[in-house]
């Protein structure tokens, strides 16, 4: 493979979502989708919503897929309108299935994050350049069928420039086009984006789904899973980018630093922070802020529901959770102190704050809190 | 899949194909030809999915078969060939290797199957009619300068090619505008084409399209539906989709009671614009004219870089007038005029100002003036 870095609407560790052939554990998601496209009034605009991970990508891809080759129905013939479709599943050797994967496609284009001309970077959003692009796809004619997909992964990286080119798109799309967006917080759409779009709601998934979906994607799971399922909360996206990460030992560790709270093992903390101050670190690094937040979050779900999330995503978590966190009191603290270091963190991040520092900072917070809980 | 071919006719095919081929473009099959070898011939199909061009050209074929190969390098690799080589093509599809061997040079270029390339289907054409490429050269070639570049106004992004009333009845027209000028170009209409649908035909098909009308004597084989356009020549093929959109009324626009009437010799009156418009480096030059009984005088002030001066004898009868034009327009549609004078016809100075050859009525060009 190469070391270009993966396309910005590619998982780290996942296949891109256009190469998935199935799709686990959303057949309400799918059955709502072709019961509106059965219905013969199909919207013309989707919000698919639901945490990062779940496939709400793949399924978008699935939908273009299938509305582009499947021809449109016929008007009462003979023998009456035919059998709606009853799956999104299209024979991966039908031409259409051919050409997506080849990225060539005519009726299909989809928007993401692009390098910019000028400075070479990839940006942080959705810029409205990239949105006026389908302004020549919708200017021209529709190829062969008739139909057009468009598919913005993800919606919540467009800027509010780009959002609102986009509106006027929404708004009056040519005949035959449907827009998928897929968004992991549709509360921070726009919400007259929001307001033209049907929602289709995309669930975390089971451990049976999970285990389907981590073998298709071509996981290299360990022997054992349940740490790893634990962590990722049903999300598909998370358990990959967690595996090619090495996150459940990267949570461990963590772990390990909150279990000697409130006397703070300066020792491991300091090596954890210079882990993620390496150069090239930068993935590692998003993701221990993320393992932060995730640990803080459990630790408020401790107290505030009195005992411990089950399962455990380290060795002796529960007990430590349950130490740190006995009550809900506690519990609010330790939301409070979550959003106080996600805040943090982010502005950190945004003045390029060195990591080190900034991972230190944030245990020294979380030990603040849990000196202050005693 | 093995052809053997003669060098020449390899590369003109291969070198109208690959024209179209995006330069900028991250999908490798799209950066790729599709070769397909059957009977005595063999096809080249190249697409930026907006555009296809088909080129056929005779070939032995040993084994009839299909591949798809980048098709810059093998134009690249054809170019470099001395003239007068015999080229055979061999594709190897379990290794997907496609070997070039000319004399002693050897090549082998990596492909992909050929059921990802997107083909445009060819859909049923409502309209077909046969034009000889003279005339197509004229309708496109007077028109298309004035193509708007602006992408919100996408339907202004092209030719807009459809079945007008001309003066001598019915006729072909094409009509470019990019709301400051305009140009509506007149021929006569060719057998069937009198049900033709109006179609904007884009601004990048047009100049692919040029390439094929060249030869004053070939008739191409026009096609035309509500999404696509097809014009064919014996070993080409063009096929493009159509601006969705609805070219607006232009009619409208097109001054019917101009009645100053300035005839001029079109390059002379050129030459004049493009030396006085020196001294102002403005984008938007402004070109003053001030007519008086039989004389023009042409000046341009810039009040940063100087001013200039130039007088023209025209033939002019009606009353004095003063008017300003962006000399770059001025420009372009004087060199639409090759035979005759230009025949100016304006009204005042504020309104649009008519412009054409002669008393030529099937190429008119508008221009709207600006204020100075």
């Amino acid at each position: 493979m190469s070391d270009a870095p993966p396309p910005p609407d590619q998982a780290p560790g996942a296949p891109h979502p256009r190469d998935a052939a199935r799709l686990f554990g959303q057949a309400r998601a799918e059955g709502d989708f072709l019961a509106a496209y059965g219905s013969d009034r199909l919207h013309h605009g989707w919000l698919l919503t639901g945490p990062e991970g779940v496939g709400k990508a793949t399924l978008a891809w699935r939908i273009a897929r299938f509305l582009l080759a499947t021809p449109p129905a016929e008007e009462d013939g003979l023998f009456g309108a035919p059998e709606p479709p009853a799956t999104l599943d299209i024979d991966p050797e039908h031409p259409v299935s051919r050409r997506i994967l080849a990225g060539a496609e005519p009726g299909l284009t989809s928007v993401t994050r692009t390098v910019n001309d000028k400075t070479g970077r990839m940006p942080d959003e959705i810029v409205v350049e990239d949105i006026r692009r389908l302004g020549k796809f919708f200017g021209l004619s529709a190829a062969d069928g008739g139909r057009r997909v468009v598919i913005v992964d993800s919606a919540d990286q467009m800027n509010t420039s780009a959002a609102n080119a986009l509106l006027k798109m929404l708004e009056e799309p040519p005949a035959r086009t449907t827009l998928l967006l897929v968004s992991h917080q549709p509360s921070r759409l726009l919400p007259t984006i929001r307001s033209r779009c049907r929602i289709l709601r995309l669930n975390p998934l089971g451990p049976h789904d999970m285990q389907a979906a981590l073998d298709q994607a071509g996981a290299d799971l360990p022997a054992d899973t349940a740490h790893l399922t634990a962590l990722a909360a049903g999300s598909v996206g998370a358990a990959l980018r967690l595996l090619a990460l090495d996150g459940t030992r990267l949570y461990a560790e963590l772990i390990a630093i909150l279990a000697s709270l409130p006397r703070l093992d300066r020792q491991r903390a300091l090596a954890l922070a210079e882990a993620a101050a390496q150069r090239n670190a930068g993935e590692r690094f998003d993701l221990l802020l993320m393992l932060i937040d995730t640990a803080l979050a459990r630790l408020a779900r401790t107290g505030a529901a009195g005992q411990p999330p089950a399962p455990e995503a380290a060795p002796g978590e529960a007990e430590i959770l349950a130490r740190l966190s006995p009550d809900p009191r506690r519990g609010r603290a330790w939301a409070e102190t979550a959003a106080t270091i996600t805040a943090r963190a982010r502005h950190g991040q945004a003045v390029n704050l060195d990591p080190a520092a900034l991972v230190l900072d944030t245990v020294f917070k979380i030990q603040d809190t849990a000196g202050k809980s005693r | 899949m093995k052809i053997s071919i003669e060098r020449g006719a390899l590369l003109k095919a291969v070198s109208q194909a690959q024209s179209v081929v995006e330069r900028r473009n991250t999908i490798p099959i799209l950066a790729n030809v599709l070769i397909e070898a059957e009977g005595d011939q063999v096809q080249f199909r190249a697409t930026d999915l907006d555009i296809e061009v088909l080129d056929k050209a005779p070939a032995q074929v040993e084994r009839a078969g299909s591949t798809t190969v980048a098709a810059t390098t093998l134009h690249e690799i054809v170019r470099k060939l001395p003239d007068g080589a015999l080229v055979t093509l061999n594709a190897d599809s379990a290794a997907g290797r496609l070997t070039v061997e000319a004399g002693r040079s050897n090549f082998s270029l990596a492909t992909l199957p050929k059921e990802d390339f997107p083909v445009m289907a060819s859909s049923e054409y409502e309209t077909n009619f046969t034009a000889n490429a003279a005339v197509l050269r004229r309708l496109f070639d007077k028109s298309k300068f004035a193509i708007s570049t602006e992408e919100t106004r996408y339907y202004l992004n092209g030719v807009y090619m459809h079945v007008a009333d001309g003066e001598n009845g019915k006729a072909l027209r094409c009509v470019a505008t990019d709301g400051h000028r305009l140009a509506r170009i007149d021929a006569e209409l060719p057998e069937g084409a009198a049900d033709m649908a109006g179609v904007i035909v884009p601004r990048k098909t047009v100049g692919e399209l040029r390439k094929l009308l060249d030869d004053d004597e070939m008739d191409i084989a026009v096609s035309v539906s509500e999404t696509k356009v097809r014009f064919a020549t014996p070993d080409i093929t063009l096929t493009s989709k159509v601006i969705d959109g609805t070219f607006p009324d232009y009619t409208r626009v097109i001054p019917q009671a101009n009645t100053r009437r300035m005839e001029v010799d079109a390059s002379e009156f050129a030459h004049a614009v493009d030396r006085v418009a020196t001294v102002s480096s403005e984008r938007s030059r402004a070109v003053k004219l001030q007519l008086e009984e039989d004389r023009l005088i042409l000046s341009v002030n810039a009040p940063d870089s100087g001013a200039a001066e130039e007088e023209l004898a025209v033939a002019y009868g009606d009353e004095r007038l003063e008017i300003g034009f962006n000399a770059k327009y001025l420009l372009e549609i004087a060199s639409q005029v090759d035979r005759e004078n230009a025949v100016f016809l304006f009204n005042s100075s504020g309104d649009p100002t008519l412009m054409r050859e002669g008393n030529d009525q099937s190429a008119v060009y508008v221009v709207m003036p600006m204020r100075v």
